[in-house]
């Protein structure tokens, strides 16, 4: 029987304040740095690596780190913001702007005869050239990179630096970040809400926060984009080979019915398999 | 995934794996897919059970550890752990284990996918383009629900005419299907057989119905309206099959005795065994000094052979030997197989043999 009379559903527990679920990886990247080295920490779209960056910017600069953060723009507007934040001059004695050349020169120098973190996000993005010259100034010394990207290449820098994968967070994570972006959008969400919209976020945080802003919006929830998808057709087909097996079996047993299921069973399957492969696969614009 | 198509596709799954048209387990299997989605108290489940709907929703997202083979692990244990101490309860935890694992398998064609690999987060789908996967309550899952009925109508047809296998035999209509049905229902059924075919005698057509008393090499021992066949397609057979098909009729037992006599009246020594409702057949070997003669149909099995001193029964039916050979003496060893109905209808069997 339904119980009719059950107690109102609980809201979720909401956190008071914007936490970092990353802590294992701000450390990580942290104590990279203390050896004096480089990585690079890539993910998925929407995994959180600008907060992690934005965090680890914040958390270095407090213990006296001279660091710089830069987010993909041209190279030399990424160069000049690097050489600001550096207290680099940008200009001539003359008052003209450096060039781009000067820039890496002056950059290169400044880092090799200090101390410095250098911070990129979504470094898959920045230019090639831009990435050669990364190159350059952690094989010459004396900086440190932090490279956040998303499924970097394997080529110029990225093959060259030790790397570490921002896994997909998990539903402990995922639940306060929701339940604190409701909270912040005025909207009340029960549990039940919550492990519903969890289902479309799938570790993601980014689309954690899409799901709530959907439901405050109140537009339909639309499929999950998420990357913790396995397809499991290849299974399907594996468990539809079992009844060639039995197809086999009734020939050398000499059971005609089980060789005449086994065969109607297994030609259905190979005709179901052709077409689930025939299907087109998905493409990666929105719909 | 709509309730309904939660309880057909378990419904189904359950009266296949099972081989059963026992509307009693079919519906336990049916609401056991219903289980999986006790992970939202927006469910039947979940708002039968909200104190576990409640725990659920609070640590894990929607088609999650309720949607894996760990739980279709759980919830088969606790249920085969019941079935090991109350034993009527065996088809009923068969019937949930495979309701609840198809109840949330099924949710792998649907947008969002199931964690059917829990604790791993992955979600498991099919297929890879979600344009092909069912949203819930779209017009893809109401044609899906208009196959599932059709579907659902012949699985629950061909389960309570025997089972799948059976209805396959009864298409193909193999000696094989026979000899498979004979020796799972035989024990406790008369089997029907339905032969085509011809006499060899005068090549005259047969069609029609007949009980099976025995299997032989290549063949089988058969009988109607008090004449008692041989059928194969051996060349001594009095009937050639063309194509035999079986079906199981009304509850019967078959008692074997054996009866020694030793030079006294046949008919005597054999008519204890006469009793209404019951088919008896007399097989063996009697000497007697003096024969008589028995005519024979050639369309029939020679059920009483007469020989130089003895008379040879095979699957002679008893009131034809108390009617041929009841007033003679003989000595020898007899077995008495005897066809018994069990059933507790009063009326007359639904094939009339």
């Amino acid at each position: 029987m339904i119980n009719q009379d059950a107690e109102p559903p609980v809201t979720a527990d909401v956190p008071d304040e914007f936490i970092i679920y990353r802590q294992d990886d701000l450390l990580y990247a942290k104590s990279a740095l203390l050896r004096r080295g480089s990585i690079c920490l890539w993910g998925d779209e929407g995994c959180g690596k600008t907060v992690l960056a934005e965090a680890l910017v914040d958390n270095l600069r407090g213990e006296g780190y001279l660091v710089a953060f830069s987010e993909p723009a041209s190279p030399k507007q990424m160069l000049m913001a690097i050489a600001e934040q550096f207290g680099l001059s940008t200009q001539t004695l003359e008052g003209k702007r450096l060039t781009m050349e000067a820039l890496k020169s002056s950059l290169s120098d400044f880092m090799f005869h200090n101390h410095t973190v250098l911070i990129i996000d979504d470094a898959h993005l920045c230019k090639l050239d831009f990435r050669h010259w990364l190159k350059k100034c952690r094989t010459r010394g004396g900086c440190h990179l932090v490279l956040f990207a998303t499924h970097p290449p394997l080529s110029d820098i990225f093959i060259t630096m030790p790397r570490s994968r921002l896994a997909p967070l998990p539903g402990r994570a995922i639940r306060p970040i929701m339940a604190y972006e409701a909270k912040l959008r005025g909207i009340q969400l029960t549990n039940g809400d919550l492990a519903r919209l969890q289902a479309s976020a799938g570790g993601n945080p980014a689309l954690a926060i899409r799901a709530i802003e959907e439901e405050y919006l109140g537009v339909e929830q639309q499929a999950a984009d998420h990357k913790q998808f396995v397809v499991i057709t290849p299974l399907l087909m594996m468990v539809g080979t079992l009844l060639v097996v039995l197809r086999f079996i009734g020939l050398g047993t000499s059971d005609r019915n089980l060789y005449i299921v086994g065969g109607i069973g297994s030609s259905v399957f190979i005709g179901m398999s052709r077409l689930v492969y025939a299907l087109p696969k998905e493409g990666r614009r929105i719909k | 995934m709509l309730g309904i198509s939660h309880l057909l596709i378990s419904g189904i799954a359950t009266s296949l794996f099972l081989e059963t048209s026992e509307s009693s387990v079919i519906l336990t299997g049916a609401i056991a897919g219903l289980l999986p989605d006790i992970d939202t108290s927006m469910s039947p489940a979940g708002r039968m059970f909200p104190w576990i709907a409640g725990i659920l929703e609070a640590k894990q997202s929607h088609r999650g550890i309720s949607h894996s083979l760990f739980a279709s692990v759980i919830v088969g244990s606790i249920c085969y752990l019941g079935a090991f101490f109350e034993h009527w309860f065996l088809p009923y935890a068969s019937a949930i284990t495979i309701g609840f694992t198809f109840g949330w398998f099924a949710d792998t064609f649907t947008q969002g996918g199931v964690q059917m690999f829990w604790p791993s987060q992955v979600y498991c789908i099919c297929p890879g383009n979600r344009k092909y996967r069912l949203k819930t309550g779209s017009n893809g899952e109401y044609i899906l629900l208009a196959i599932l009925i059709g579907i659902a109508l012949t699985v629950f047809g061909i389960e309570s005419k025997g089972g799948m296998f059976n209805e396959f035999n009864r298409l193909i209509a193999a000696p094989s299907g026979v000899v498979s049905l004979y020796n799972e229902q035989g024990n406790s059924h008369k089997i029907i057989t339905t032969i085509k075919g011809t006499y060899s005698s005068d090549r005259s057509k047969v069609d029609g119905k007949f009980l099976l008393l025995r299997q032989i090499k290549d063949g089988f021992i058969v009988y109607s309206h008090g004449s008692v066949y041989k059928a194969s397609n051996e060349p001594d057979a009095q009937i050639v099959i063309e194509s035999i098909t079986a079906d199981v009729g009304e509850l019967a037992v078959t008692t074997i005795d054996s009866l020694y006599l030793s030079d006294e009246p046949i008919g005597e020594a054999l008519s204890k065994y006469s009793r209404p409702g019951v088919l008896v057949f007399v097989s063996g070997r009697l000497k007697s000094d003096d024969q008589v003669i028995i005519p024979h149909d050639s369309h029939e099995l020679e059920t009483i052979k007469v020989s130089n001193d003895s008379y040879i029964l095979e699957f002679a039916p008893l009131e034809k030997v108390l009617n041929a050979i009841g007033e003679e003496f003989g000595a020898g060893e007899l077995e008495i197989r005897s066809v018994i109905s069990t059933s507790s209808k009063t009326e007359k069997s639904d094939i009339d043999i």
